[in-house]
């Protein structure tokens, strides 16, 4: 029913079925209704007889995932894709409500009266939900809930200014974003929960096309039910800088006083950070590697990418959209088998086999030749890195490749 | 010297040929030198005389010093009698010669055995021993008196018999002189003067040397031996190979001699159930006949001394056909099977006439049941004849056999063009391809009534056919494609026949026979025989070895041969049963040769393997030794850059001879061989928490407690194949490891292997490499292999069969990366409980890297090998999966 590689995402009340929106990726057409009925329909057997309706599989490959939020909003993920399984999809389903909530807040959702309002209302938050729904974007935040950074040569003039930027705006929370990627932020922005700052990066590139930009939005962990006002300024193209703050300054007093102020003298180094674009850190890489994903753990900060060096030859081996799915693939398999310790210590419930809980054995390394790719993982106490490399290059060479690029990178850009 | 040659002729140096003779000892040139040119009694034409036996070179050697320089001490005893001679000017009678013969071939070491003998030894055993003890140990005298006259005898005989000296001045010799010239070969950079004695003047067959002492060539020399005072050759050495006599004309060997305990087998058994299926069998009419009547042979086998049955049995089995594959088997029949003799044959082949055929006619009694078959298979022609009795005859298909030899009929005989598989006519086995159909219950059949006749058979009876054997013979080389003609022969466990299997299946099977790889350091020399014969000899090597393969027990254990060709003997091998018969019985002997014709040689493919490079023309053959457990085939190629085979050539003895030492060689391996063998099948696993030191303390507690007690021997009645083991019930099912636990030292670090909470607390699966469950449920065979090799660390194995292949396995789960070939996991473990606050805990960390191989059979297989242990012995580890029955 639903081509290859589309994900189609459901939402529909969960009390009544009632559905509130669809939204598909890919270029399937939109499930027919019988069909939604039957799936809201198995799920509310299921908990009518007081078992819980998690995920299936179906013969084709393809997947189904139901989670109901809040006892009052059901969301339904149906992916047809091989690959992608079911923790994907999950990561889908969670981020998918965070955004919800980031634009209506929670009481909205969990209190529905209005179900033709709240499907209005809902409209609003389409647009950040179809930037979940295209995963093979240039973000990895939304699976790893790690905010994708980058790493500039200017980073602490820029920090210096946004902090300066902030006070002024009389936030706490500010943040320079370049193409969606974190460059700097203050320490409180830090704070924020990891999905928050994601939410916020997704959120600050789906408004990209805007010059500024003044929106509420709910923090689903830090305050669900209270609004802020996120300001959003674009610098030069490509990079934004925001603040989350109160009712004052004024989105325009803000922009006309402040924003020329502070950051008119940086424009260089703004720039430089749109240069950087396809790479997110400057300096060499090793030789190879076609794709890597640096997380930090402890920050819950990730660098992310795939096209680190401008070898024609590498490029045309693999291009850079099925990079970022193997890597993606190879994330979600390590994670979820062997590298248990999640990035912020967040539990949800995996539908894992329950070895690992017994298991005192602890991964450390990992990887796959495949055909196309062969990957490697590497677990340190305070970092992962997750390497995509040519097939041509021996197996045994892998591990040291990896350790050498994670030395270099922890040496290169202090991350 | 006789072409003209003159022998004063001087080097820079002023040495002359003699100077050069005495100088490297040659002392048959020095004396025909001296005879010739050198003599001091003829002055030649320049005036010189006796002083030229004195010639000094430029550096003052004369002859004389020289060959003293170098101890030669006969050349320069010689040359010393020489200037005497030539000084006194008068023939002297040589008195020490004529005792002790000629120098260089002193009778000095006969003389003083006689001596010692004659003038000692004899008189001090008649006059010391004898006169005293004569009357008590009269026998023991007589006994010695005896034994020392067949020593005489044989001594005499030994050093007087002409040791195969060949007769000097042959014609041939002449007439290679004369054609020499002419001599294609030159051209070609071979020298056939290599070949010719220029001191006998006769052309020197194969291994046939010029004995320098006794100036003669002698056939097969071995070596001079001064103490008979004769050489060693071909007449009065023992070293002819018993095999030589059943080398059949066309150079082929099948030599099968069982050891001394399977003879004894043999003999026990029934003798009948010797007979092969093959078409040139070298019976004697007598034996055939007696072989017809298998009843009567019984009766007769019975009745025979047993002398006369041993000799009898002895004879057979050296009947050296290649066909003859199942004779070394036969006492293996079932016994239900080994009352009828596979086939009846009595012909003598005749290889010269080319194609021959004799009629034999025998009687088969064969089992119908015409109830059992359904009625529409009664329909048309021949169809009965197909249906009941199993025989396939295709009316218009004439051989050209036939059709040569046969006197053309006007109703056409039955010959059997075929068998139906598991019909009555394959199973009484006598019925052969080629048969003809002469009569059904003494009635005569032919084409035109044959049906009527069968469809008299009223019901299930038993009906005798009599049968016409036409057996003929091409000439060798196109026995190969008959192979699959070949006569089914009765089924046991050690004859597999071709029959029914297609050559797909066949490559299988192949690729399925047992293989072992062996940790051992091997002592395999790539090239283990040397052409020494030849080299020596200055000949063109006979052949090239193209490599080797060697079995122990129809175990694959050394191969050095191309992929292709260790197929094609292997197929062979196993087409003749010879792995079933080195796995069962022990060989005394096994010695196989024949052409071949590889199919990597003979059927190149398409694309040629290496650029420039092209397959010599050449002829292949094959050369299989057995001795005990042990079987060596090698592949041998004449041509290229060895030389030609003309005709047929057999087997020759020398290769056989070094190939045979190298197996005695390696007959220290078998023990080692045999260790590995009876080891269970599965490698032997340790545990990655016995790395951890901490666990030690607690082994004490643990060994002597009665659970542990139990579980090892519970352990050890598991058997080693493989059992489901899903992930939830794995709890109660343990691994085979810890019988091997002992195994499990290693140099990397801890040599106490402690268990951890596997056996304190309940079994728990935690004693093995638990790791692996982490790969979720799956169809597992606990095994492992201590590397042995490396020592460095340990590998524990974990294989796997793919039941659940689509939705366990880690490989193919992750479906998104297209084909995943390798998948590798490296873990960390530390012992719980660690007390110690002030060291950090040990780890240790161990991979586990599972591949998919997808040949022959989709599988993946997982090893599981400590941090250190180097990517060689990994390989290994993986290497050795398809070997591990799943």
């Amino acid at each position: 029913m639903l081509q290859a590689g589309s994900v189609q995402l459901l939402c529909l009340t969960a009390t009544s079925g009632v559905p509130l929106f669809c939204r598909g990726r890919g270029s399937s057409k939109q499930l027919p209704f019988s069909v939604i009925g039957s799936l809201n329909g198995v799920h509310m057997f299921g908990s009518s007889q007081d078992a819980q309706m998690c995920s299936t599989a179906t013969e084709g490959g393809g997947t189904v995932v139901w989670r109901v939020f809040q006892e009052s909003v059901a969301l339904i993920a149906v992916s047809s894709e091989e690959g992608a399984g079911e923790p994907y999809l999950r990561r889908l389903l969670d981020n998918v409500f965070n955004c919800m909530v980031l634009v209506l807040g929670l009481d909205e959702l969990s209190r529905v009266k209005n179900v033709e309002r709240l499907k209005r209302d809902l409209r609003s938050c389409y647009r950040l939900i179809d930037c979940f729904l295209e995963s093979g974007g240039e973000s990895i935040g939304d699976l790893t809930h790690c905010a994708d950074c980058l790493v500039s040569p200017d980073s602490g003039v820029l920090q210096e200014c946004l902090d300066a930027f902030a006070r002024a705006a009389e936030s706490e929370f500010g943040c320079l974003l370049a193409d969606g990627r974190v460059v700097v932020a203050t320490e409180k922005w830090w704070r924020l929960a990891p999905q928050e700052v994601v939410l916020l990066s997704f959120l600050v590139r789906s408004l990209a096309s805007t010059s500024s930009r003044d929106c509420p939005i709910f923090l689903p962990q830090g305050s669900p039910n209270v609004p802020h006002r996120l300001l959003c300024f674009q610098l030069v193209p490509g990079v934004d800088v925001c603040v989350l703050c109160g009712p004052t300054p004024s989105l325009q007093s803000a922009e006309s006083e402040l924003v020329g102020r502070f950051w008119s003298p940086l424009v260089e180094p703004l720039r430089s950070c749109i240069g950087l674009k396809g790479r997110c850190f400057l300096g060499p890489a090793p030789r190879g590697i076609l794709g890597l994903l640096l997380i930090n753990l402890d920050s819950s900060r990730a660098l992310y990418s795939v096209q680190l060096s401008q070898d024609a030859a590498a490029q045309d081996t693999l291009p850079p959209e099925r990079r970022r799915e193997l890597l993606r693939l190879f994330y979600t398999l390590a994670t979820t088998r062997y590298f248990q310790g999640e990035p912020q210590g967040e539990k949800h419930e995996t539908q894992m086999e329950d070895f690992p809980a017994g298991f005192s054995h602890e991964p450390l390394q990992c990887y796959l030749a495949a055909a196309e790719c062969k990957c490697f993982a590497l677990q340190t106490p305070q970092h992962q890195l997750f390497l995509l490399t040519a097939p041509t290059l021996p197996t045994f060479t892998l591990r040291s490749l990896a350790t050498r690029t994670l030395s270099t990178l922890l040496a290169q850009t202090g991350f | 010297m006789g072409k003209g040659a003159k022998p004063n002729v001087c080097d820079s140096e002023g040495d002359n040929a003699l100077h050069w003779a005495a100088f490297k000892g040659h002392f048959e040139l020095t004396r025909l030198l001296v005879y010739s040119g050198f003599n001091p009694q003829l002055a030649d034409s320049a005036g010189q005389d006796s002083v030229e036996l004195e010639v000094k070179d430029r550096n003052g050697n004369t002859p004389l010093k020289l060959s003293r320089g170098r101890k030669y001490e006969d050349v320069s005893l010689y040359l010393e009698n020489s200037i005497a001679q030539s000084r006194q000017l008068s023939t002297k009678f040589d008195c020490s010669a004529l005792a002790f013969g000629p120098p260089g071939k002193s009778k000095g070491q006969i003389l003083f055995f006689y001596i010692c003998l004659l003038v000692w030894g004899y008189p001090t055993y008649f006059f010391k021993i004898v006169s005293v003890s004569f009357n008590k140990l009269w026998e023991s005298h007589m006994a010695f008196l005896l034994g020392n006259a067949l020593m005489w005898f044989l001594f005499l005989k030994a050093s007087l018999m002409d040791p195969g000296f060949l007769p000097r001045d042959s014609k041939e010799y002449d007439r290679a002189i004369r054609q020499a010239v002419y001599f294609d070969e030159w051209k070609q950079g071979k020298n056939s003067l290599h070949r010719l004695c220029h001191t006998c003047h006769l052309v020197k067959p194969l291994r046939t040397k010029h004995c320098r002492v006794t100036n003669r060539c002698v056939e097969h020399f071995d070596h001079y031996c001064p103490y008979i005072y004769n050489d060693v050759g071909y007449r009065n050495s023992d070293i002819e190979p018993e095999w030589l006599d059943d080398v059949q004309k066309n150079g082929e060997l099948f030599y099968l001699e069982l050891s001394e305990g399977e003879e004894e087998a043999t003999l026990t058994q029934t003798p009948t159930t010797q007979i092969p299926g093959a078409n040139h069998v070298r019976f004697s009419d007598k034996e055939a006949e007696i072989i017809t009547d298998s009843k009567k042979h019984k009766e007769g086998g019975k009745y025979e001394p047993r002398l006369k049955r041993l000799a009898k049995i002895l004879k057979k089995k050296k009947l050296s056909q290649r066909r003859s594959d199942n004779k070394g088997n036969s006492n293996s029949y079932n016994a239900g099977q080994s009352s009828r003799p596979a086939s009846i044959l009595k012909n003598q082949p005749n290889q010269k006439s080319g194609i021959l055929v004799q009629q034999q006619f025998k009687d088969v009694c064969v089992y119908v049941n015409p109830k059992r078959l359904g009625n529409s298979t009664l329909a048309k022609g021949y169809k009965l004849l197909e249906a009941l009795l199993g025989i396939i005859h295709q009316p218009s298909w004439t051989r050209m056999v036939v059709s040569k030899v046969e006197e053309p009929c006007n109703e056409e005989r039955l010959a059997v063009h075929g068998l139906v598989p598991g019909s009555p006519a394959i199973k009484c086995g006598q019925i052969l391809i080629g048969d003809f159909l002469v009569a059904v219950n003494d009635v005569d059949v032919t084409s035109e009534n044959i049906e009527r006749v069968l469809s008299c058979i009223p019901g299930p009876t038993q009906v005798k056919l009599t049968l016409e054997t036409s057996s003929f013979n091409a000439e060798g080389k196109g026995s190969t494609s008959r192979n699959l003609n070949k006569q089914p022969q009765p089924v046991s466990n050690l004859v597999k026949l071709l029959w029914g299997e297609d050559a797909v299946e066949l490559q299988m099977a192949i690729g399925n026979i047992p293989h072992i790889i062996m940790y051992l350091s091997l002592k395999l020399d790539s090239e283990p025989l040397k052409e020494e014969s030849e080299d020596y000899y200055g000949m063109r090597r006979l052949y090239t070895i193209l490599g080797t393969c060697l079995f122990y027990k129809g175990y694959l254990i050394g191969n050095h041969l191309p992929k292709e060709n260790l197929l094609d003997i292997a197929l062979y091998c196993q087409h003749y049963c010879l792995l079933p018969l080195a796995a069962e019985q022990r060989i005394g002997q096994l010695v196989i040769w024949r052409e071949v014709f590889p199919q990597r040689q003979c059927h190149p493919s398409e694309e040629p393997v290496l650029e420039g490079f092209l397959e010599p023309e050449a002829r292949y053959f094959l050369l299989v030794v057995g001795l005990r457990h042990f079987m060596l085939c090698v592949l041998l190629e004449a041509g290229g850059c060895a030389s030609k085979a003309i005709g047929n050539p057999g087997p020759d003895s020398i290769y056989v001879d070094q190939v045979k030492a190298t197996l005695l060689q390696l007959e220290g391996l078998d023990t080692s061989i045999e260790d590995r063998l009876a080891a269970p099948p599965t490698p032997c696993l340790s545990g990655a928490d016995w790395f951890i030191p901490s666990a030690r303390e607690r082994l004490e507690s643990i060994t002597n407690s009665p659970v542990f007690s139990k579980l090892h021997s519970s352990l050890k009645a598991t058997s080693p194949t493989s059992k489901r083991v899903l992930f939830g019930e794995s709890t109660l099912k343990n691994r085979r490891a810890s019988p091997q636990r002992s195994l499990s030292v290693s140099d990397s670090g801890s040599e106490g292997h402690g268990d951890n909470h596997s056996f304190s607390a309940s079994i728990s699966p935690h004693a093995t490499p638990d790791s692996i469950r982490k790969f979720g449920r799956r169809e597992s065979q606990g095994s492992g292999a201590s590397d042995g090799s490396g020592g460095s660390g340990n590998i524990f194995k974990e294989k796997k069969n793919i039941d659940g292949f689509q939705n366990s396995s880690p490989i193919t789960n992750s479906s998104g990366f297209g084909n995943v070939k390798e998948h590798g996991v490296l873990f960390q473990c530390r012992p719980e409980n660690w007390t110690d606050q002030k060291k950090p805990p040990p780890t240790m960390t161990y991979w586990v890297v599972g591949r998919l191989f997808l040949d022959p059979v989709p599988q993946e297989f997982y090893v599981c090998f400590h941090d250190s242990v180097a990517e060689i012995p990994v390989e290994l580890a993986f290497k050795l999966s398809f070997g591990l029955a799943v």
